[in-house]
């Protein structure tokens, strides 16, 4: 006999029915979070894809004329991709020169050519506008611990370069608008918590890519309702508790509560209809399925999160996923080309699979990494670097264009400090572009964006 | 010599002087009248060299007979400046008593006389003007005679006194000069420039000196002189061998002398760690049973009734000193000597990542020297490698480091770091394997990896450090960064020229260097070797680390990484970093700086002056009054969240949670028992298995809130959200007990092969003999250190009145007995009540949060 329908019935004999509160709506516990001003009717999302590790961005437009892709080979010598591998990137400007992608992001071709998919290049974490005479002068002006990994990927998730700053651009961004709707945090992480979304007064909702589950024993499973242990719970931990205590407290509430919610919300959504990458592609046997799994799965779920955004009541939603194996020091020639087509392809069907489900209009996803790599080479791999080249894609993105010069792939170009390239624009000019098209207002900019006065207030153009 | 003036008459004279007007007058112009002096600004010095056998003395006696002549000697010397050779030089013009009589001879004789011919100081040897009156100073011309009108325009020597003492100077000996080479320096060491001077140099004649200095370097070296002809020199030696300095003292009249010598550079000192006072750590004692449940929290996988008894027993010093000698339980012997064996025999394809989990599991629920194992879970959370890459599937690689830990648990850091850079999964992990030296032309650079990670993660973190933890700050309050990107190179350059042992090994040409995971010699009988340095990968530049630490060119792969090692290891940041580790990971997320400080100054000098003693280290942290007698009311945050595996581990020890089936490996069933597969937590956070090297959780991570306003952390809340707590949490409700287990087998349910079961004897006889609120006081002391308020005790004791649960309490077996189901007990009614008390107990902070 089922050991919980015997405590089931010894409920029934006794004639008591636990108490049943309907789910209730799964706000934190901690309540001071700031509601902002800013209400909105329409829905949008910012999808924030996360290379971790540092991604070799800059490799990608590889010069097509032979001078250029002389140069280009000369510099990167056997990492260098192949000529006739190179497929010349279709573009809606003129000026762009003759540039190409190498097969392996065929899907980031085939998207920049149905105007899907912009690049925005050499961004990178700036304190004011720099050159190489001006970092030759003072090295001060540099971000500070530059190329580590841990402290350049804070940087790109607060959002400027203010190293005790402790929110996520993408969390303070929420904090602006009317939430008062919102049945469960719209700061949404997928597996693990990330500054990214972090708010100044709000912890990041971190939302499992597989099932959502509960605490079995505290919510019914069949129709969520609280269970008599949840009291047990709720008693036990009502009194005043030491800070670690109450953090801890807090979580299990936040679970129990928002998970109730949103696995009641996802359960009419059906799952997705377009093909992933698996491990069965052709490139999968170099790549491990549990490595592709965790990325296409976090995919997965954020699209059927946005779908339910009405339900969810999330005007704006913020959801951050990540892809790992980017640090490619080593053996770059094999690992770097498998992890970018997971990229490309699994980005390519996100975007087939929002517009399957009808909601592709109102999303924007769009890709960040702590640096770029080294131009220069390690005999089979890259170091850290600094500046690197980002993808913006969504139906609601002016799609086949390159925002902003592509440096000179030059080891002695001015461009370039330590083989690294210098950013050409700052990640808050970057994330600025973003934001206003979420929503975010010009006044509001600065407040957001702190030092964003120290850079010029440049439209990208990636929206109408 | 003297020389005699002709005894010709002056008319004679004169009437010479016009026939050689004339012969000027015909070839005037054109190079062949000089010798071959094109360049004024490089005459060419005088070479005895061209002497030939003629002696060493330069010397206007072109004809050799011992005299100064005008008609032979000078004579010679004018045609030979207009360039006539052959008979039109010499015929008539050499003595009956010359020594040299052949016009080759007489040539060379004129030509090596080189720059002495300049008299008039103009940078050019002409014969119309130095020819000329060397001739008429010959014939006894003095004074205005000798000069007038023979004078280049640019002549430097301009008055006939001076021309007169400068060709005299030429017909007397000159007496060579003195050179001397004095280092103006204190020492000569490599890397810092040293100043020689050849200021010492003399000469009898007092001339004004010129110098000349070569330097030969060792092979490697790129030292050059700043200038090769100053007084005072100044070069920077870099590798260690000889350098020979040579000087050329040159004086006025071409006479020179060189002298070589030898210097050999030191290695320079390095900044020195001040004196630490020696500070032994603090003797082990523990007070009472709440002490020894904390305690064996803090230093084992979790307390347990005997383990708790056996501490008290013995007392906390001889418990930790017996903890440190016991052998090390490795987990290559675990793996040899337990079932995973014999799995492996059928079946290998069955070696795979799940092992790893086992072997922690087991280790962490059974193995008698638990401190050890505990503290190289500690170490496994600093010096980070993940089973998350490419090399996941060969497991043996993972259960090495994992031993190469453990060996040096209680050793020293030092030892400990190097067997760390020598193991090859960690140079497969950080790219230090097949690390190869730079290719300038190919813009090819060191891989970084390494060098970055072992500073930043391993050793000495990004910002400078006190002694208790602090921040050091500079004189604008900024922190200090510990190196630069410039650094790095430095380092990756040092820690090239490493890669597999495979000598007796066949290697493949093509594949010898790569760090593809298939070159991993595992399947060829090596077993796990540390790398070896192959000289011709490493990089043969010098290197300079930080704090003075310099490795010269030409050096070799060991000393290069010896040297890397010593420069991280006695660093002052070293003691800090490291405590604080080791606090966090076993004590309290926020320690006080006095208690960093204090476990810092046993990590510098264990009380014997040794510095790095782990085991010192760990007894400090252990046994100190912040961890054993904390006081709560002046320490504002005390404690730390469990991280899952510890949380886990705790309840598998304390009640003996095990298969209920026998272990069932055989051929039909080569998968065995995965015996701890399902109380092993989620992959991410599995031992050896973090998404990247920064470890499960950052050590300054803290949830907005409280904490983060404070300015503390909560490093492990990082891992415990809202998409992890579910699973950690609903994994115990796989577990049964046996008696519950034997009834559903009774009464017609396959035995579950992976059943784990809960042993509440303990609990048991509790309640029998003392009563549930003994259960509640048992709950109280093991799992939480009594760590529950008074309230949270009075609700659990209240749940005995709860409606809810009085099946529990009635002392009697259920009632339903419609399925045959007498052989319920009342015993396992509570049972299942405890397991739902257990439940919430465990997703409460006073058993999640380690006081």
């Amino acid at each position: 006999m089922d050991r919980r329908k015997f405590l089931k019935s010894g409920l029934a004999t006794a004639g008591l029915i636990g108490s049943n509160l309907g789910f209730a709506t799964g706000l934190d516990v901690v309540s001071n979070f700031i509601n902002g001003s800013k209400s909105v009717g329409d829905y949008k999302t910012l999808v924030c894809v996360f290379l971790n590790g540092g991604a070799d961005s800059v490799s990608l437009f590889v010069p097509t004329d032979s001078a250029g892709y002389e140069s280009y080979k000369n510099i990167r010598q056997n990492l260098a991709y192949e000529k006739d591998t190179i497929q010349p990137i279709y573009s809606r400007q003129d000026d762009l020169g003759e540039v190409g992608l190498p097969n392996f992001v065929s899907s980031f071709s085939e998207l920049f050519e149905s105007e899907k998919l912009s690049v925005v290049s050499n961004v990178g974490p700036l304190r004011e506008p720099t050159t190489l005479s001006m970092i030759q002068q003072n090295k001060n002006i540099l971000p500070p611990y530059m190329a580590s990994h841990s402290d350049h990927q804070n940087l790109w998730q607060t959002g400027f370069v203010g190293v005790g700053e402790r929110s996520g651009w993408g969390g303070r961004l929420i904090e602006v608008f009317d939430n008062s709707a919102r049945k469960v945090r719209n700061n949404i992480s997928l597996m693990n918590t990330r500054k990214f979304v972090r708010g100044k007064s709000l912890n990041p909702f971190v939302v499992s890519a597989e099932n959502i589950k509960n605490l079995s024993r505290y919510v019914n499973w069949e129709d969520n309702s609280n269970l008599p242990l949840r009291d047990v719970f709720d008693r036990l931990t009502s009194g005043n508790s030491p800070s670690l205590d109450r953090s801890f407290i807090n979580i299990v509430n936040s679970t129990v509560n928002n998970n109730q919610f949103l696995q009641r919300a996802l359960a009419p959504v059906s799952s997705a209809s377009v093909p992933y990458p698996t491990v069965e592609d052709s490139w999968g046997n170099t790549i491990d399925g549990g490595s592709i799994e965790r990325f296409t799965s976090q995919l997965k779920r954020a699209a059927e999160l946005i779908e339910v955004s009405p339900s969810l009541g999330h005007h704006r939603q913020v959801i951050y996923v990540h892809l790992n194996g980017f640090d490619t020091h080593d053996n770059q020639a094999v690992s770097f080309p498998r992890v970018m087509q997971l990229l490309a392809d699994g980005m390519k069907a996100f975007q087939s699979d929002l517009e399957t489900r009808g909601v592709d209009d109102r999303v924007v996803t769009f890709t960040q990494s702590e640096f770029g790599r080294t131009i220069s080479i390690n005999s089979n791999g890259t170091d850290h670097g600094w500046g690197g080249h980002q993808f913006v894609m969504g139906t609601p993105v002016q799609g086949g264009q390159i925002i902003g010069a592509l440096p000179e792939f030059a080891l002695d170009s001015s461009d370039i400090y330590q083989s690294a390239f210098i950013p050409q624009y700052s990640v808050e000019q970057y994330a600025a572009n973003l934001s206003r098209w979420f929503g975010l207002s010009e006044s509001d900019m600065l407040g957001i964006f702190p030092t964003y006065d120290r850079f010029d207030n440049v439209d990208f153009g990636l929206f109408s | 010599m003297s020389f005699t003036v002709s005894s010709l008459k002056l008319s004679i004279i004169a009437s010479f002087f016009m026939m050689l007007s004339g012969l000027a007058s015909a070839s005037v112009g054109g190079p062949s009248s000089r010798l071959d002096y094109s360049n004024p600004a490089v005459l060419l010095a005088p070479t005895k060299e061209l002497n030939g056998d003629f002696g060493d003395s330069l010397t206007f006696d072109i004809d050799g007979n011992g005299e100064y002549d005008a008609l032979t000697d000078g004579l010679l010397l004018l045609r030979g400046m207009f360039g006539l050779t052959g008979d039109s030089l010499i015929s008539g013009a050499v003595a009956s008593d010359a020594v040299y009589t052949s016009s080759e001879v007489i040539v060379a004789r004129i030509n090596s006389l080189g720059a002495l011919l300049d008299i008039d100081g103009n940078g050019q040897v002409d014969a119309l003007t130095d020819g000329l009156v060397i001739l008429r100073y010959l014939f006894g011309l003095r004074g205005e005679a000798l000069i007038a009108g023979v004078l280049a325009a640019d002549a430097t020597v301009t008055t006939a006194a001076d021309i007169s003492s400068k060709i005299e100077r030429r017909v007397m000996p000159n007496s060579l000069p003195r050179a001397t080479i004095t280092l103006n320096s204190k020492e000569f060491i490599a890397g810092t420039e040293a100043y020689f001077s050849g200021e010492g140099s003399t000469d009898e004649e007092d001339d004004t000196l010129s110098y000349s200095w070569t330097l030969q370097s060792p092979d490697y070296s790129l030292s050059e002189l700043d200038s090769s002809t100053a007084e005072v020199v100044k070069f920077r030696p870099d590798a260690i061998g000889e350098y020979i300095l040579t000087l050329t003292v040159t004086d006025s009249n071409f006479g020179a002398t060189s002298i070589d010598k030898i210097f050999t550079p030191v290695l320079p000192t390095p900044d020195q760690l001040p004196t630490f006072v020696p500070s032994a750590p603090p003797v082990g004692v523990i007070d009472g049973d709440t002490d020894a449940v904390r305690f064996l929290t803090q230093a084992t996988f979790g307390p347990t009734v005997d383990s708790v008894e056996e501490l008290l027993e013995k007392g906390g010093e001889a418990w930790f000193n017996e903890q440190v000698s016991l052998p090390f339980s490795s987990w290559t012997e675990l793996r040899r000597t337990s079932w995973i064996e014999q799995v492996d025999q059928i079946d290998s394809n069955e070696n795979g990542q799940d092992w790893l989990v086992e072997l922690f599991s087991e280790t962490a629920q059974s193995s008698a020297d638990q401190l050890r194992h505990r503290v190289t879970y500690a170490l496994s959370q600093l010096l980070v490698i993940s089973r998350d890459t490419d090399l996941g599937h060969r497991e043996v690689v993972f259960t090495d480091y994992w031993d190469t830990l453990g060996r040096h648990a209680f050793g020293n850091f030092r030892e400990l770091l190097e067997s760390v850079t020598f193991h090859p999964t960690m140079g497969h992990y950080l790219g230090m394997l097949g690390n190869i030296k730079a290719d300038p032309e190919n813009n090819i650079r060191p891989d970084e990896n390494f060098a970055r990670e072992v500073m930043q993660l391993f050793t000495i973190g990004l910002s400078q450090l006190n002694q208790d933890g602090s921040l050091k700050l500079d004189a604008n309050g900024e922190v200090i960064e510990t190196y630069d990107q410039e650094t790095i190179t430095q380092y990756a350059a040092a820690l090239t020229g490493w890669y597999y042992d495979l000598r007796g090994h066949e290697v493949h040409p093509d594949t010898f260097f790569s760090s593809s995971i298939h070159t991993f010699p595992l399947s060829w009988g090596i077993g796990i070797k540390p790398m070896i340095a192959y000289d011709e990968i490493h990089q043969k530049t010098e290197k300079n680390l930080l704090r003075g630490y310099f490795i010269p060119p030409g050096g070799n792969a060991e000393d290069a990484v010896q040297t890397v090692l010593d420069s991280l290891f006695n660093h002052p940041n070293l003691a800090p970093f490291f405590s604080m580790h080791l606090i966090r990971q076993l004590v309290t997320s926020n320690p006080t700086p006095e208690y960093v400080a204090r476990v810092s100054a046993v990590f510098n000098n264990n009380g014997q002056g040794v510095r790095g003693d782990i085991g010192a280290t760990v007894k400090a942290v252990l046994f100190d009054t912040e961890a054993r007698r904390p006081d709560k009311a002046t320490i504002p945050l005390y404690g730390k969240v469990k991280e899952p595996l510890l949380f886990i581990t705790h309840l598998n020890r304390l009640f003996d949670i095990s298969l209920l089936t026998p272990e069932t490996v055989s051929a039909d069933n080569p998968r065995g028992t995965h015996k701890w597969m399902r109380m092993a937590g989620e992959p991410s956070y599995r031992a050896l298995y973090a998404e990247s090297v920064f470890n499960f959780f950052r050590p300054d991570f803290a949830p907005i809130g409280d904490i983060a306003n404070m300015g503390f952390v909560a490093p492990e809340l990082q891992i415990t959200t809202e998409a992890s707590i579910v699973n950690d949490i609903e994994m115990f409700r796989w577990l049964t007990t046996r008696d519950i287990w034997e009834w559903d087998i009774e009464n017609g349910r396959d035995p579950d092969q992976f059943a784990l079961a809960w042993d509440f004897s303990e609990l048991d006889e509790r309640w029998e003999n003392e009563g549930y609120e003994a259960v509640i006081d048992f709950l109280n002391l093991y799992m939480t250190g009594n760590n529950m308020g008074p309230s949270y005790k009075s609700e659990l004791i209240g749940l005995a009145t709860d409606p809810y649960y009085w099946q529990a309490f009635d002392g009697e077996p259920p009632e339903w007995g419609e399925d045959g189901n007498g052989s319920f007990t009342d015993k396992m009614e509570r049972h299942f009540f405890l397991q739902e008390l257990l439940y919430v107990i465990i997703t409460t902070p006073e058993f999640r949060v380690q006081q």
